[in-house]
């Protein structure tokens, strides 16, 4: 069985909620303050144990998990393609893009949720810079007729989703940026994609 | 006079003579200090190392350190009491706070299931407490389904005596009204507001015939537009750990949050021409009433006089 202690408010929790749920694999999710930890370390902000590898595995955090849960159980490599070295490369550019995200996008949520200190405004700005970073090559992409980061439906997506949904409780506002909603919308609508609060189902959509 | 600047501290005298909220007792660590607001006027609040909580007014752009100051509180401290898992203070001067008799009884689990700060005004975050409307749209699945979207006729009675609001015989069908819940059911509802900015709800129990629920949500006004909302369980459940309890709680309210934060205004239009109310809205009606009555000007845009 896949154990996740996690934090149902964290969007980097959600990253990997939400790779599991595409793959399909069931999992037991814990409250994270139940995983026993040595205090001087610090509180990761997840922890995934795989006790179905022999001896277990366990991770620390999200980006890792990603990997890991791709690598272990994406049988068909959709995901994470290892033999299109391109498309592997560009996935993991967008997988350091989606901690970027998470440094500002992401903490300036957390400022404005929780009361996490933060100096917000610069947050706010590199915030947008990156927005506006994704908007154009998404904007791009669907004049190739691509609706996803990094051509089909990939790990990219997964690891940006949550941080860029939920960027508006952080004050940072998707108004200018109509390729990323048009993308959010195409990401909810991915089968076994799972939600959380805050983030709300999008209409069935068009047949592509 | 409402207040002219958002930022300005509320002057409302009904509003600075109650308790308000600070937030969980256990979360405030001894020998710390965390900066704060309460309805515009900047507080310090922290436990001594002997862990007895304080609260004082600090200056708004004064040095903002973290431990307790060796010399105790830097400045005259504010009435503190702690009750329902919170520490509150006040301005003025209290009255004894609204009673919850179910948070004496023996069988009942106590939590404090978390805090969560809002772009909101207070009387909007407690008006959507007291919406039943909403549930089978923004709680889909959980608190209502379509296309179970009736809200049943009930009643809202205003108590001059006890200064509160009392919303009797709502129903609601719910698909899973608890996280102890199997399968739907109409579930009986009860909504008091015993207080401007708080508002205690009971809801049938399940596995608890004829015993209730209750849930509070206890709402600390930063300042006129930005809260933080703070939620209390006293729950007749047994079998779940407060983890999972806390958890269905916080994820109800992360459903709202962004709902909330979409209203605009932000602060609650007492004129009843504002916005338009249908039958299912009659606690929020009342509720407006009530705080117009009651001369609150803050967190609010004043109807005609």
């Amino acid at each position: 069985m896949i154990t996740l202690y996690d934090d149902e408010t964290s969007a980097e929790c959600h990253q990997v909620r939400a790779l599991l749920g595409v793959l399909g694999l069931d999992f037991r999710s814990v409250a994270l303050e139940e995983y026993d930890t040595d205090t001087d370390s610090g509180r990761p902000a997840l922890v995934l144990a795989d006790d179905r590898a022999d001896p277990p595995a366990v991770l620390h955090d999200a980006s890792s998990a990603l990997l890991y849960l791709a690598r272990i159980y994406d049988h068909d490599e959709r995901l994470l393609p290892h033999d299109e070295p391109a498309k592997f490369a560009a996935i993991l550019d967008w997988l350091a893009f989606a901690r970027a995200l998470t440094a500002c996008a992401g903490a300036a949520r957390r400022h404005e949720s929780f009361g996490d200190p933060l100096d917000l405004l610069p947050a706010q700005q590199e915030a947008h810079r990156l927005l506006r970073v994704m908007d154009r090559h998404l904007w791009f992409q669907e004049q190739q007729h691509e609706d996803f980061l990094a051509g089909g439906f990939t790990l990219a997506d997964i690891a940006c989703f949550g941080d860029v949904a939920l960027c508006e409780e952080g004050g940072v506002s998707r108004l200018d940026y109509p390729a990323v909603r048009r993308w959010c919308d195409r990401v909810k609508r991915v089968p076994g994609f799972p939600l959380m609060s805050g983030i709300f189902p999008t209409a069935a959509g068009l047949p592509s | 006079m409402a207040p002219k600047s958002l930022n300005q501290p509320c002057e409302d005298k009904v509003l600075l003579d109650l308790w308000h909220p600070l937030g969980a007792v256990e979360a405030m660590p001894r020998n710390r200090v965390r900066h704060d607001r309460l309805l515009g006027v900047p507080l310090t609040l922290g436990r001594s190392p002997e862990g007895r909580p304080a609260v004082w007014r600090r200056p708004p752009d004064g040095p903002q350190p973290t431990v307790w100051p060796a010399e105790g509180p830097t400045g005259p401290t504010l009435p503190v009491i702690e009750q329902y898992g919170c520490l509150w203070t006040s301005l003025g001067t209290p009255r004894p706070i609204f009673p919850i008799p179910e948070a004496e009884e023996r069988d009942r689990r106590l939590l404090h299931a978390g805090s969560v700060m809002l772009h909101t005004s207070a009387p909007r975050a407690v008006e959507n407490f007291l919406d039943m409307g909403h549930f089978p749209f923004v709680h889909t699945a959980v608190l209502g389904d379509e296309p179970h979207t009736e809200v049943k006729d009930y009643t809202v009675e205003v108590s001059v005596a006890d200064q509160e609001i009392l919303a009797t015989d709502c129903v609601f069908y719910q698909p899973q009204a608890a996280l102890g819940a199997q399968g739907g059911a109409d579930v009986d509802y009860v909504y008091r507001v015993p207080h401007p900015h708080c508002s205690v709800l009971y809801k049938s129990s399940p596995g608890y015939e004829g015993r209730l629920d209750a849930i509070a949500l206890f709402v600390q006004a930063l300042d006129q537009e930005r809260i933080r909302a703070h939620m209390w369980l006293c729950l007749l459940d047994d079998d779940q750990p407060d983890w999972a309890l806390r958890r269905f709680q916080m994820s109800i309210f992360g459903q709202d949050k962004p709902i909330l934060e979409n209203q605009l205004p932000r602060r609650l239009p007492l004129d009843p021409r504002a916005e338009t109310p249908i039958r299912a809205d009659k606690s929020a009606v009342a509720y407006r009433r009530w705080l117009g009555q009651l001369g609150v000007r803050y967190g609010v845009i004043a109807g005609a006089a």
